[in-house]
């Protein structure tokens, strides 16, 4: 392909600076590792390490007198007599209704429901997955725990949409509120999923009612966020249309924001559901049941072929549950009723709707008076605890000393030490590293006092031995994870095979809740902390590997071209062009790496992870007012850690905005959404800046 | 928007059209599994018994006798609602659970205090007949090479015994379930012994590290008690601590950190919510009279442990003991109030 000299020319200028900025960059980042290294280890050896304890203060403390008022007064203080009771009896009644309705309908009904909904929804390719996986959750012997599950997440669901679609439309249609509502979400989508559940159970015990309002706030954001960027990024001029045609406030927005912000509302429909799945599982550690629950029991009784089971009908239940609404968006948006096409004529959708109805009344009615089968058939259950525990067993018997050997491994060389580490610097130094940190990266000396300020605060509240326990394992993790994720990105880049093959898997791997993870895991590494970081370091993978590849497959064609023009090796041409010109892309999967091991190290608690996630596994047990701090820990932790490497990939031309990671702790749908804002951002509206499409120009 | 319109009053149309299938088909599947049948049993199925089941098999096999118990003799439903022993008390107290069986007071001043005789919506259910005893243990072959680990002053010599990576520097103590009742840290820091507790993150997760080093014949401390099955199946000592003192007594009320002496012996009791006499007067009776032996226990937790299901287990045992359990049904029947 011939390239005309003078783009070369104009390429080459562009490529100039950044290949011999790389060359002195080297240079200053060894004499800035010195440094540090020296100022580490004078500052190991003149003071002392840690936090002190006469700086900290007793922050469990209130905690505790609040939830003991809460036990006394419970059962005389309005506020519980006439609201929290009420309040949990009313969400046990319609939970309860929810599932005796599921199970009235027979399985037969449920199953032939969910792929007519899906039909109907998203054309018969979903039905039929999600009737497969409906029959999969029963062919595990975990029907009635499948639809608990399903019953809490559809209640869920249906008030965060509730709430959150209005709040959005609000929030989009008025900048203000717009601006007041940002951090706020910003926060709510920092904190792992699992600090939700302290704080809720602090006010309303455990069961369905914490278990439904986790769920209920965990998932409101993607909605808020997705619905209002839809209506902010509705194009000016076709506002203008509307106005010049003298439409009221109400009709702009029934005519014209909400027909155009479709396709956002419906990913936040998606994200949303998502999302609830993701925490509905989780909540078995605050005593909900359904599927979650099998998992947990199995994961601690060491019965990992019941865990395997649970993890499964989660699989099944998500792949479903994410692909069909997914594809409704899409269909629905692309190619509305194509596949309900009878000769030339596009049936009305009321009319598919009445046939799903019938369709589906006809097979309750099956259910019911034919086959008479409320549960799903015992006959057609596979049992596969056993077989698989006698596998897990021989593998064990097999690799047990293998395993156990590299767990030994991981503790003593890279857990250990940087914990050690870690305890041994004085607490100043260490925050004040991350405040310096901070303040480079992002050329903003408020973002270093403040990230200085958090950390420290995390001392003040007499976490900083937890803390660092955390730390040293989301460090190890992402090392790794990021050590495997480049390479896989790189390699998935430049051969499109590879990127044909991870596609399907790492699709499957965005879609399973953090939860599931450590199952596979627990059964080769039991418990302690190594396989909460070896969960973590695979459920972090995925947007590592796509970010990579995405950023150099971004590099634009004309760019290689030239660089190969000039005869540059493609080994140079990945090193000297690609990989520089990917680096926001690839610093934004860093960013996402990182929170989503942190997310996983601190579920790990519930395995005998330590740190931080112990203690909120212990404050959910009974210690809430150690587990709330350590919540909140977690959230400062993640904050200091998030912006930072936020920053991190905020050179020029990368997007700051907080929405190309919405719901970064779930899902897969995260992969998607950060991908489509990619691409819409660049509006009128989107003021944040540019799309990352746009970065390789931008940094010349 | 008309499409839209049309669409949401499709989807209603639809969602009435399953409610109303739901509703209409008079298939009785569902009410036909209470009913029972006959020879005396009360319908006490509409009243719902919740039942905590802690995370040891002890509490299970109480549970699940219980379960079969009401069930079978006197016609209630029961749910039974796996939850940890701390967690159980501001549930017991708020009506969510009516029942645990197996409360060990060493570990539960505080709760009994707060909640029983604070009169916080729970009541004592009286003793439940199994001796309980936390502690120390070790198995019994370390003492060939170590015959002074029969008593804690042997702890401070061989503390190093059993240095694990997970422990480090210290001899790692290994604790169970992180939710159990413990005071391990606490002994060990105040008798200045160089160990550190390590939770095996469960009970099974704790029996499969002493399978392990039982099998090798390891060094190897762990937190466990009697009754326990697994003290038929392991050959294994309690190390002596200091006995019980008030001072610790009083430690474990106000400051479980000053905690310095053994684990004093512990009658188990049961726990009940406040309202469940009123609610399910028979049911009260009968969970309020069972009480059985650390031996009737263990026979059920071993068949449990051998994977037989809980509620089969509890039914074995039932089948062999008919003379300690008809006085409880019997407690029942009497409370039951004539329909």
């Amino acid at each position: 392909v011939a390239v005309p000299v003078r783009e070369v020319e104009r390429i080459t200028a562009d490529l100039g600076p950044v290949v011999h900025e790389a060359a002195s960059a080297w240079r200053r980042r060894i004499l800035i590792a010195g440094a540090i290294v020296l100022i580490g280890a004078l500052g190991i050896a003149l003071f002392s390490g840690g936090f002190p304890d006469s700086l900290t203060v007793d922050s469990a403390k209130p905690f505790n007198a609040f939830n003991d008022w809460v036990i006394e007064h419970q059962n005389t203080n309005p506020l519980f007599v006439d609201f929290l009771v009420p309040l949990r009896h009313g969400v046990n009644s319609v939970f309860d209704g929810l599932v005796t309705a599921l199970s009235r309908m027979t399985w037969l009904g449920v199953v032939v429901a969910a792929a007519a909904i899906a039909g109907v929804l998203a054309g018969w390719r979903m039905a039929v997955l999600a009737a497969v996986g409906f029959i999969a959750m029963g062919v595990l012997g975990l029907w009635q725990a499948s639809l608990e599950t399903l019953a809490l997440m559809l209640f869920a669901v249906t008030i965060s949409l509730a709430i959150g679609v209005p709040v959005g439309i609000y929030a989009g249609r008025h900048p203000a509120v717009e601006r007041i509502l940002r951090p706020v979400l910003d926060a709510m989508q920092t904190i792992p999923a699992f600090s939700y559940l302290v704080p809720v159970v602090l006010l309303f015990s455990i069961g369905t009612t914490p278990a439904l309002i986790a769920t209920v706030l965990f998932a409101l954001p993607p909605s808020i966020r997705l619905t209002s960027l839809g209506i902010r990024l509705v194009p000016e001029g076709a506002l203008e249309v509307g106005r010049s045609f003298g439409t009221t406030s109400r009709q702009l927005l029934r005519k014209i924001q909400l027909p155009f912000a479709k396709p956002s509302i419906m990913l936040g429909v998606n994200q949303t559901i998502m999302m609830a799945l993701g925490i509905v599982v989780i909540a078995s550690a605050v005593g909900f049941k359904g599927l979650g629950r099998e998992v947990l029991d199995g994961l601690q009784n060491q019965d990992v072929g019941t865990a395997l089971a649970g993890g499964l009908a989660i699989v099944a239940l998500a792949i479903v549950l994410d692909r069909v609404t997914f594809a409704w968006s899409a269909h629905d948006h692309a190619t509305r009723g194509k596949s309900l096409r009878v000769s030339d004529r596009v049936l009305p959708r009321w009319v598919v709707w009445l046939g799903a109805g019938v369709i589906v009344l006809i097979a309750v009615g099956i259910g019911r008076q034919i086959l008479r089968q409320q549960d799903f058939p015992d006959g057609w259950i596979v049992s596969i605890a056993g077989p698989v525990n006698d596998v897990v067993a021989a593998i064990t018997r097999t690799i047990g000393d293998l395993t156990g050997w590299l767990s030994d491994v991981i503790i003593r060389f890279a857990l250990d030490p940087i914990r050690d580490l870690l305890n041994a610097l004085p607490w100043w130094l260490l925050c004040g590293a991350a405040g310096v940190l901070a303040w480079r990266v992002s050329r903003r000396i408020g973002l270093g006092i403040l990230s200085f300020l958090l950390l420290a605060a995390i001392g003040v509240l007499g976490m900083w031995v937890d803390a660092t326990d955390t730390l040293s394992q989301v460090i190890v993790a992402v090392v790794v994870a990021v050590a495997l994720a480049i390479p896989l990105g790189i390699w998935s880049a430049r051969n499109d095979v590879v990127h044909r093959i991870f596609k399907p898997i790492l699709d499957v791997m965005q879609t399973l809740p953090q939860f599931v993870y450590l199952v596979p895991v627990i059964a080769l590494f039991h418990v302690g902390r190594v396989p909460g970081v070896i969960a973590a370091l695979i459920y972090a993978l995925p947007p590592g590997i796509r970010l990579t590849d995405a950023g150099i497959r971004q590099v634009p064609g004309e760019t290689v071209e030239a660089a190969r023009a000039f005869g540059a090796t493609p080994n140079q041409v990945l090193r000297k062009v690609q990989l520089p010109l990917a680096r926001p892309s690839i610093l934004l999967g860093v960013n996402q790496t990182i929170m989503m091991v942190l997310s996983v190290v601190i579920i790990a608690g519930l395995v005998g992870g330590g740190g931080l996630g112990y203690r909120v596994v212990l404050g959910l047990n009974h210690d809430p007012g150690a587990g709330m701090v350590a919540g909140i820990c977690i959230l400062l932790l993640a904050i200091v850690i998030d912006r930072i490497t936020q920053a991190l990939g905020q050179g020029p031309g990368m997007a700051s905005s907080r929405e190309r990671t919405v719901g970064w702790s779930f899902g897969p749908s995260r992969w998607r959404s950060a991908a489509v804002q990619e691409g819409v951002s660049e509006t009128p509206t989107g003021t944040d800046g540019e799309a990352s499409t746009e970065g390789g120009e931008g940094e010349a | 928007m008309r499409r839209l319109h049309r669409m949401s009053l499709a989807a209603a149309t639809f969602a009435a059209f399953a409610l109303v299938a739901v509703a209409c088909s008079d298939v009785s599947s569902s009410t036909s599994a209470a009913s029972g049948s006959g020879g005396g049993v009360p319908d006490n199925s509409g009243t719902t018994i919740t039942i905590a089941v802690n995370p040891w098999v002890g509490s299970e096999a109480n549970a699940n006798l219980a379960k079969v118990l009401l069930e079978q003799k006197l016609g209630y439903t029961v749910e039974l609602t796996k939850i940890d022993e701390f967690a159980q008390f501001p549930s017991l107290s708020n009506g969510d659970i009516d029942a645990t069986l197996e409360v060990w007071p060493s570990g539960h001043a505080k709760d009994y205090k707060k909640y029983i005789e604070g009169d916080n919506g729970v009541v004592d259910g009286g003793q439940l007949g199994v001796i309980g005893q936390i502690g120390w243990w070790i198995p019994t072959y370390m003492l060939n090479d170590h015959p002074e680990l029969s008593s804690w002053e042997g702890l401070k010599t061989d503390a190093e015994l059993f240095k694990t990576a997970e422990s480090g520097s210290a001899g790692q103590l290994l604790d169970g379930d992180p939710s159990y009742v413990t005071f391990d840290q606490a002994i060990a820091d105040n008798l200045g012994l160089n160990l550190k507790v390590v939770y095996a993150g469960s009970e099974a997760a704790e029996l499969s590290a002493l399978d392990s080093a039982y099998a090798k014949q390891d060094p190897f401390l762990f937190y466990f008690w009697t009754p326990h099955w697994a003290q038929e199946k392991y050959d294994l000592t309690m190390i002596q601590l200091p006995e019980v003192t008030d001072a610790c007594t009083q430690a474990a009320l106000d400051d479980p950190d000053a905690y310095a002496c053994a684990y004093p012996e512990d009658d188990l009791y049961k726990a009940l919510n406040d309202q469940l006499q009123t609610r399910a007067p028979a049911a009260f009776a009968l969970l309020s009279a069972m009480n059985y032996s650390n031996e009737d226990q263990n026979s059920i937790g071993l068949d449990i442990n051998n994977k037989v299901d809980p509620e089969e287990a509890a039914q074995n045992w039932m089948d062999a003991h008919p003379d300690v359990w008809q006085a409880w049904v019997d407690a029942g029947m009497a409370a039951q109030p004539a329909s």
